[in-house]
C-alpha cells in the first residue's frame, strides 16, 4: 500500500502548494535563451526581495501564452515579432512598442521595455554548402529546389514562420519538421541543408553556419521583452523595479555568449545568469543524480497513479453501462475512442485553460487517455461472458446488482485488469510529455537533454521511464494472477 | 402449477412459440420432445421469465408472470441446462451457496443442505471444494442439479440435462434422476430430443414442431394413436441397435 500512500502524499502536496501565499511565478519556453532570461529575471527580482518560482522549460509559445492569460504564471520572456505576428490579431508586423502595449493591455497583460537585444528568426546553412551553391540570401534558395529543409515544428506552424515565408519568397521546397536542437546535429551530419535559427544561437559560429540575408524583409524585429500580468504588478509593485533594472541591459553579444556558455560549455543556466548579473548564486548543494531520479519518480508516479485511479473510477461504471445498454454503449465507446485520437501534446495544451499548468492539466490529459482502454475492456469482458452463464445467473433468481458483483464482474475481471494495465503503461509513456506543461516527471531530464544535446541527461529520464513501464506491466500481471479466481485459471490452463 | 394460455413468441417473422396452450399440474413429471428449433427450450424459458410472450399469458399457481415479481418466482423453480451452467470462477460449494447466502442462510444451514443433496445425487462430499473445471461432465451435472434443488423448490425444469454426457454416465444419471423424481414429488418438466429418455423418465410426452404442440399424451398414445404422420416419423427416427443375428 506504499504506492497508495505516495499518491496521497502527492495529492496533499499539490493542494498544499496551491494554498500557500503565491510567489511570483516566472515561466520560460523550452529553449536555452528563454530559460537564461527567466533566470536573470528571477535573480534580479530576488535582489529586490521578491520570492520567485521559476517554472522552467514549459514547451512552446502557445503553452506560455495561455498560461499567462489564464494566470498560472505571472511573467515570461517573449519577442516583439512573436507578439505582432503570432499572438496579437489585427496589428502590423512592425508595430511599435506603444501599439503592442495598448493591444496587450486589453487582455490584462503588460510588456516591459526591450531588454536590449534582438533575436530574429533566420534561415541558415552550412558555410561549405552555401558557398558551393553560391547562396547568400533567402531568395537564392528558390532556384535550388533540391535542398532539404529541416524546420522546427513551431516555426513550421506559426503564422510568422514557414507559411508566410514560403509565400513571401515563393519557395518550392517542402520542409520536414524537427526539434530545433536536433536540427543543428542533423545539419552537421549533412542529413538536411537548411534550418531555421535564432540569430542569437550559440551554434551559428560553432557549426560554421551562414545566416542567409532576409532580402525581402519578411521577418519582423524580434526584440526581447518581458510579458507580465498587470494584476501581478498591482499585487507586487516591487516587480516594477526589477523590470526597470533589466531594461536595455542585455545586448546581442552578451546574449549569444550566455547561450554558448550553456549549450557548448554546459554551464547551468542559473549560474550563467548569476555571472551576468554579477551576483553570487547561492548554489543549491548539487542534487545527486539518485535524489534527482527519486524526485522525478515520485512526480511521475503521482501523475500516473492519480490519473489512473480517477480513470478507473469513471471508466468502470461507463464500461458496465455500455455493456448493459447497447445504444448508449456505442456512444460511450465512440466518445472515448475519439479522445484517444487527440494528439497527446495537443491534449496537454487543451487542458491549460481549464487547469492551468503543472500536475493538474497533465493528470487531466492522462485521465482522458486512460478512459478508452478501461471502458473498452470492461465492455468487452462483460459482453464476452457466455450467454448460458448470464442466463443461469438470471434463472437462479439473483437480482441484477448481485449478478453483476458475484458473477459478471468476476468473469470479466481479467479483461478489465488487462485494460487497466494497458492504460497504466500508456500513461507511463505519455506522462513524459507532462514536463512540457510544468508537471515534472521523467520528461524533465528528457526535454532538457534534447535541448542541451546531452545524451546522459536524456537517458536519465528515458531509462527510468522504460523501467517503470516494465515494472507497471509486471505488477499488473501479478495483480491479475492474484485476483483471477482459481477456477478461471484452471480453464486457461486447459 | 404452470399454465401457458394462447402464448405466442416471435423472433422477427418466425414464431418460436405459436399460440400454445398447455398446463402442468403439481407433482407431475412431463417431457417436451421435438427436433431442435421446435420451440421446446423456449417454452421452458417462458416459464422462467427469461423470455416474454408477445401474446397470451404465462401463469404460475394461477398468477400471471410479471416482470416485477419474476425474480421471486424463479427462486421457486430449479433450472438445469446442458453442461450445467455452473459458474467457472466459483467452487462447486460456492455455486451451491450463491443463492442461499444471498437469502441470508448461515454456513451451517448451507452445509447441511449440501450434505443432504450430495447424498441424494451421489456426489462425493469432498469434491465440493473443486472448481467446475476439475469435475467430470457427470459430476458437473450433479452439482447443477444440487444447485437447482438447494432451496427445495416445488418445480424443476431440465433442458437437455444429459446432452453433453457420454452414454454410460448418461445412462447412470438417468437411473438416478428417475429415483430422485419419484422421491421428491416435484413438478418436473424435462426437455429432450431423445424419445427413449423422455419415456423412461416421464409418463407424459409433449411433442412439439415449429412452435406448436403436435401431440400431448403417453408414449402409448403417441405410438398407437399418432395425431399425424410426423408423430410416427419422429418416433421411428430414433435409431435402435440392429437385432443380433443368430
Amino acid at each position: 500500500m506504499n504506492a497508495r500512500r505516495a499518491v496521497l502524499a502527492l495529492v496533499l502536496l499539490f493542494a498544499g502548494a496551491a494554498a500557500q501565499a503565491a510567489p511570483l511565478r516566472v515561466g520560460s519556453k523550452n529553449f536555452t535563451e528563454s530559460i537564461v532570461l527567466a533566470d536573470i529575471v528571477s535573480l534580479e527580482a530576488q535582489r529586490h526581495a521578491l520570492t520567485i518560482e521559476h517554472r522552467k522549460a514549459l514547451g512552446g509559445t502557445r503553452i506560455l501564452w495561455r498560461a499567462l492569460q489564464e494566470g498560472s504564471i505571472d511573467l515570461y520572456p517573449e519577442y516583439s515579432g512573436t507578439l505582432t505576428r503570432e499572438l496579437l490579431r489585427g496589428i502590423k508586423a512592425d508595430a511599435d512598442l506603444a501599439t503592442i502595449r495598448a493591444a496587450l493591455q486589453v487582455q490584462g497583460i503588460g510588456v516591459s521595455e526591450p531588454l536590449g537585444f534582438e533575436d530574429s528568426y533566420a534561415l541558415g546553412m552550412r558555410e561549405d554548402i552555401a558557398a558551393r551553391d553560391a547562396i547568400t540570401t533567402i531568395s537564392d534558395l528558390r532556384v535550388h529546389a533540391q535542398l532539404r529543409f529541416g524546420l522546427s515544428s513551431e516555426f513550421l506552424d506559426r503564422d510568422d514562420g514557414w507559411p508566410g515565408l514560403q509565400r513571401a519568397y515563393a519557395l518550392p521546397q517542402s520542409p520536414r519538421g524537427m526539434d530545433h536542437d536536433l536540427a543543428y546535429r542533423a545539419l552537421a551530419d549533412d542529413a538536411i541543408d537548411v534550418i531555421d535559427l535564432y540569430t542569437t544561437d550559440a551554434e551559428i559560429p560553432y557549426y560554421r553556419l551562414r545566416v542567409l540575408t532576409d532580402d525581402r524583409h519578411y521577418f519582423p524585429a524580434y526584440r526581447a521583452v518581458l510579458l507580465f500580468r498587470l494584476q501581478a504588478l498591482r499585487d507586487t509593485p516591487a516587480l516594477q523595479s526589477t523590470l526597470d533594472a533589466l531594461a536595455g541591459r542585455i545586448d546581442v553579444a552578451a546574449m549569444r555568449a550566455m547561450n554558448a556558455e550553456v549549450k557548448l560549455q554546459r554551464h547551468p543556466e542559473r549560474a550563467v545568469a548569476a555571472t551576468f548579473l554579477g551576483v553570487t548564486e547561492t548554489t543549491t548543494a548539487g542534487d545527486s543524480r539518485v535524489r534527482r531520479i527519486a524526485q522525478r519518480t515520485l512526480e511521475h508516479l503521482g501523475l500516473v497513479g492519480v490519473s489512473l485511479i480517477l480513470a478507473i473510477a469513471l471508466a468502470l461504471p461507463l464500461g458496465i453501462l455500455a455493456a448493459r445498454r447497447r445504444r448508449l454503449g456505442q456512444v460511450v465507446l465512440a466518445t472515448s475512442g475519439i479522445l484517444q485520437t487527440v494528439p497527446s501534446l495537443a491534449m496537454f495544451v487543451f487542458m491549460i485553460p481549464l487547469f492551468g499548468i503543472g500536475a493538474a492539466p497533465a493528470i487531466a490529459a492522462l485521465f482522458l487517455y486512460s478512459l478508452l482502454p478501461i471502458v473498452r475492456n470492461t465492455h468487452a469482458g462483460l459482453v464476452g461472458i457466455a450467454p448460458e452463464l448470464r442466463e443461469s445467473a438470471a434463472a437462479l433468481g439473483l437480482p441484477l446488482r448481485e449478478r453483476l458483483y458475484r458473477i459478471e464482474l468476476p468473469l470479466a475481471l481479467r479483461s478489465i485488469l488487462a485494460g487497466i494495465k494497458t492504460a497504466a503503461v500508456i500513461d507511463v509513456g505519455t506522462a513524459t510529455l507532462g514536463a512540457l506543461i510544468g508537471a515534472g516527471g521523467y520528461g524533465q531530464p528528457i526535454i532538457t537533454g534534447i535541448r542541451l544535446d546531452d545524451i546522459g541527461l536524456i537517458l536519465e529520464g528515458a531509462i527510468p521511464a522504460a523501467l517503470l513501464a516494465l515494472l507497471v506491466q509486471g505488477v499488473f500481471e501479478l495483480i491479475e494472477y492474484r485476483l483471477t479466481p482459481r477456477g478461471l485459471r484452471l480453464i486457461a490452463r486447459e | 402449477m404452470f399454465v401457458l394460455d394462447q402464448v405466442t413468441l416471435r423472433y422477427g417473422a418466425r414464431a418460436a412459440i405459436d399460440g400454445v396452450s398447455v398446463a402442468f399440474a403439481n407433482g407431475t413429471v412431463s417431457a417436451i420432445i421435438g427436433s431442435s428449433g421446435s420451440g421446446k427450450s423456449t417454452l421452458l424459458r417462458l416459464l422462467l421469465g427469461l423470455e416474454w410472450p408477445q401474446a397470451g399469458e404465462v401463469r404460475i399457481d394461477d398468477v400471471a408472470l410479471r416482470r416485477d415479481t419474476v425474480l421471486a418466482l424463479r427462486r421457486r423453480i430449479g433450472y438445469v441446462i446442458q453442461d450445467g451452467g455452473l459458474f467457472p470462477h466459483l467452487s462447486a460449494r460456492d455455486n451451491l451457496a450463491l443463492l442461499p447466502r444471498w437469502l441470508g442462510w448461515n454456513a451451517a444451514r448451507i452445509d447441511a443442505r449440501a450434505q443432504e443433496l450430495s447424498a441424494l445425487t451421489h456426489f462425493p462430499l469432498d469434491a465440493l471444494a473443486r472448481f467446475p473445471a476439475e469435475l467430470s461432465g457427470g459430476q458437473r451435472q450433479r452439482v447443477a442439479l444440487m444447485r437447482a434443488l438447494m432451496l427445495d423448490p416445488p418445480a424443476l425444469l431440465l433442458d437437455e440435462p444429459f446432452g453433453a454426457l457420454d452414454p454410460i454416465v448418461r445412462h447412470e444419471l438417468q437411473d438416478e434422476l428417475a429415483t430422485i423424481f419419484a422421491a421428491l414429488d416435484k413438478t418436473v418438466i424435462l426437455v429432450t430430443h431423445d424419445v427413449a429418455e423422455a419415456a423412461f423418465l416421464a409418463p407424459r410426452l409433449i411433442l412439439m414442431r415449429d412452435g406448436r404442440i403436435v401431440q400431448d399424451g403417453s408414449l402409448e398414445d403417441l405410438r398407437e394413436r399418432p395425431a399425424d404422420a410426423f408423430v410416427s416419423d419422429f418416433l421411428d427416427a430414433q435409431r435402435r441397435l440392429p437385432e443380433r443375428s443368430l
